[in-house]
């Protein structure tokens, strides 16, 4: 610890000159005997002028590691400012950096905050992973040993403890797995970091030598409480956390493999054990599901949905097309493309491509449904799913929905409240061809002739008309008479309810029949 | 020629077109030209048929909409057929009209081709001539029908006093396919057919 204090001390004043100097007003002399700290994070504008040394070899500072590669979750990939090397890589190539002295004179001795370097294990600074230093090679071919061994790994069987990807303990872990780390090993080596722990920085936490750490590195457990949070970098296997690590580490969980388990607190372990299994049922359905709908085809462009070759970038790609009524598989796109084709008539729209059978609506999906209960569930979350989404038809109260009372979106009025009945009331009635006709109630007489007059003949047209005519007249006078009013523009008749006809008479656009 | 047109041909060359299936019922595709527009199939006639031991060249279509929209085909192939025009060898089939469904395929095209020969549909008729024929002498419908698979789809049974006729009509002066066809639809009478032509 206390080395480490120097050492940053050091890396600090070495920082201050060389972070300060670029910026005198002195001729610029020969190199200054120091690596440029902008070039080293990759930084530094000069170039060539510069007067620092522009050298990198042996001295990566470990911090300018990408933490993100180390978890890797780098999105930068080769792009990105910090180096991609995982720390053992780096820690190799600190080795051959001689010496920490205590002058100011030390040149390029990176900032070692998480390891020192080989030599210092003189010191009193002890650390699990010097293991993994005197090993390195051997490490790496138990390492490639392992690698061929992937494939006899020990299968996961669900409701059974499960030990295959997660090391029994921490000195299993940073042992590389093998099974020479016996327990009482770990043991040993935990005593004597104990022991040197508590002996460099008791002026930190005044530990006695008796606390037992029963986690490797983290907060004894002696001085935990049941509300000590967890350290959530080693919880989340996050290489910020190491044996320096002051905070709580928690026990390993034998559902997920992570040391998430809260050591003292049953209710939090309790938490996170059920967390553990719906996460886990959930995975296990979604791997079923996707198992399930991995060799499914398209009956329409027959290729696999899943592997489908992203044709149109759309949101519709590489997604089930699933029909209410019958259980043909297609994707999304095709279907949707077969339904709003416009050279075939409405009715061979709604009817399955492969069966003929009529589907009123499309359900997309991420994964092929099998069964009708599976697919029951998947059109109740749909269609519960679009309740919240408002009509575009709607407008909120400003347009009408073609589809009223069937539509699946909200009908939400500006103000939020929603609408429960149709706007549109809708009359059927049987024309003179016998056909059933769909009509709005509060339709105008112009919509309706504008309608009529694009497919029939001018005869049929014009009695139709008057037809109509006569019936809305009968209506709208009915609707006066009741309300008391005599109509001064039919001025001819004396009783507007009963001579109707006859009072069409004195209109010439109408003439009776 | 939209993607998806040209995926779905391509996938229906490799995956259903090649197959035993389509070998044993005697069908069969190529393609014309490289940007699968254009195709030529060929169907046999259906055993137990006038149609049998006859192979029938169709030309196909794919519209750049395919699958969505069927594929236009119309026999290349002379066929006295009460669904297919003996002229134009245009094809009067539901299923390549309003009935098509984006699920089907060039197969089951060629499939339904087959089975319409094997079941005409005389009250839904392309070729009204034919269709009459078929509707009050069957007979003489399945003799023409049996004669022209000989004539043009290589067919193995010949009738002489057919030929005959058709012989005599040449002798006359007349091309022999305006005398096959006059003769096919004046139900063989020699007579009729010469003051049909002459006319």
């Amino acid at each position: 610890m206390t080395v480490e204090i120097n050492l940053r001390r050091e890396s600090i004043a070495v920082m201050a000159e060389g972070g300060m100097s670029p910026q005198k007003d002195t001729p610029a002399p020969s190199k200054v005997n120091l690596v440029c700290r902008y070039f080293i994070h990759g930084v530094c504008t000069k170039g060539s002028d510069c007067r620092y040394i522009h050298d990198r070899s042996g001295s990566v500072p470990s911090d300018n590691i990408c933490k993100f590669y180390l978890s890797n979750k780098c999105t930068y990939g080769e792009n990105c400012r910090y180096q991609h090397v995982k720390r053992e890589e780096s820690r190799r190539s600190t080795q051959p950096v001689k010496s920490i002295s205590n002058s100011t004179s030390v040149q390029s001795q990176p900032r070692e905050r998480l390891r020192v370097s080989s030599d210092s294990r003189q010191s009193q600074m002890v650390t699990l992973s010097k293991k993994g230093l005197d090993h390195s090679i051997e490490q790496s071919q138990k390492k490639k040993a392992q690698d061929l061994k992937w494939a006899q790994a020990k299968a996961f069987v669900p409701g059974q403890k499960y030990n295959g990807a997660c090391p029994s303990s921490y000195a299993a872990a940073i042992g590389g797995n093998d099974s020479d780390v016996t327990p009482q090993r770990a043991s040993q080596e935990y005593a004597s970091w104990n022991e040197r722990e508590s002996e460099s920085s008791s002026e930190l936490y005044n530990l006695t030598s008796h606390s037992v750490a029963t986690k490797t590195g983290g907060l004894p457990l002696a001085l935990a409480t049941a509300d000590t949070p967890l350290c959530p970098f080693f919880a989340n296997d996050i290489p910020f956390c190491d044996e320096t690590c002051k905070h709580l580490h928690g026990d390993i969980c034998d559902m997920c493999g992570m040391p998430k388990l809260h050591p003292l607190n049953a209710q939090k372990k309790e938490e996170h054990t059920r967390e553990c299994l719906e996460r886990h049922e959930r995975e296990m359905k979604e791997a079923f599901a996707l198992q399930a709908s991995e060799k499914k085809e398209c009956e329409i462009c027959l290729e696999n949905v899943l592997q489908q070759k992203s044709r149109r970038q759309t949101n519709t790609d590489r997604r089930f097309g699933i029909l209410e009524n019958c259980n043909h598989c297609f994707c999304l796109s095709c279907i949707k493309k077969w339904r709003g084709n416009k050279d075939s008539s409405i009715e061979m729209q709604k009817f399955c491509p492969t069966c003929r059978t009529h589907s009123d609506f499309v359900t997309p999906s991420k994964y092929w449904v099998e069964t009708s209960e599976e697919k029951a569930k998947l059109i109740k979350d749909y269609k519960e799913m679009l309740k919240s989404k408002p009509c575009r038809f709607f407008k909120k109260g400003k347009g009408e929905c073609p589809f009223d009372r069937k539509c699946f979106y909200l009908h939400a009025l500006a103000d939020g409240t929603v609408v429960e009945r149709n706007q549109v009331k809708r009359r059927r009635r049987t024309n003179a061809e016998g056909r059933q006709e769909v009509m709005d109630e509060n339709s105008n007489l112009w919509s309706f002739i504008n309608r009529r007059n694009m497919n029939f003949d001018r005869n049929e047209f014009l009695s139709d008309l008057l037809d109509d005519v006569v019936e809305d007249v009968i209506s709208n006078v009915n609707e006066l008479t009741r309300n008391g009013f005599r109509c001064h523009c039919w001025s001819c008749t004396q009783n507007l309810a009963l001579d109707v006809e006859n009072a069409l008479s004195t209109l010439e656009v109408f003439p009776p029949r | 020629m939209a993607n998806i047109a040209e995926q779905r041909i391509k996938r229906e060359f490799k995956e259903v077109v090649r197959s035993d299936e389509v070998a044993a019922c005697n069908i069969k595709v190529e393609l014309v030209n490289d940007n699968f527009t254009e195709l030529r199939g060929e169907i046999g006639g259906p055993p137990d048929t006038a149609y049998e031991g006859g192979k029938f060249k169709l030309e196909i279509n794919i519209p750049e909409t395919y699958p969505f929209n069927p594929p236009q085909v119309k026999f290349v192939t002379k066929i006295w057929h009460p669904n297919i025009s003996s002229v134009t060898g245009a094809i009067c089939l539901d299923i390549l009209k309003d009935q098509w469904a984006a699920a089907m395929t060039l197969r089951t095209v060629l499939l339904s081709l087959q089975a319409l020969l094997a079941a005409a549909e005389p009250d839904d008729p392309q070729d009204a001539v034919v269709a009459q024929q078929y509707k009050e002498n069957n007979a003489i419908f399945q003799r023409t029908a049996r004669h022209w698979t000989t004539a043009y789809a290589g067919g193995p049974n010949t009738d002489t006093e057919l030929e005959e006729k058709i012989t005599s009509m040449k002798n006359m002066g007349f091309d022999e396919h305006k005398a096959r066809v006059a003769l096919s639809t004046k139900d063989w009478d020699v007579t009729r057919a010469a003051e049909y032509l002459i006319s």
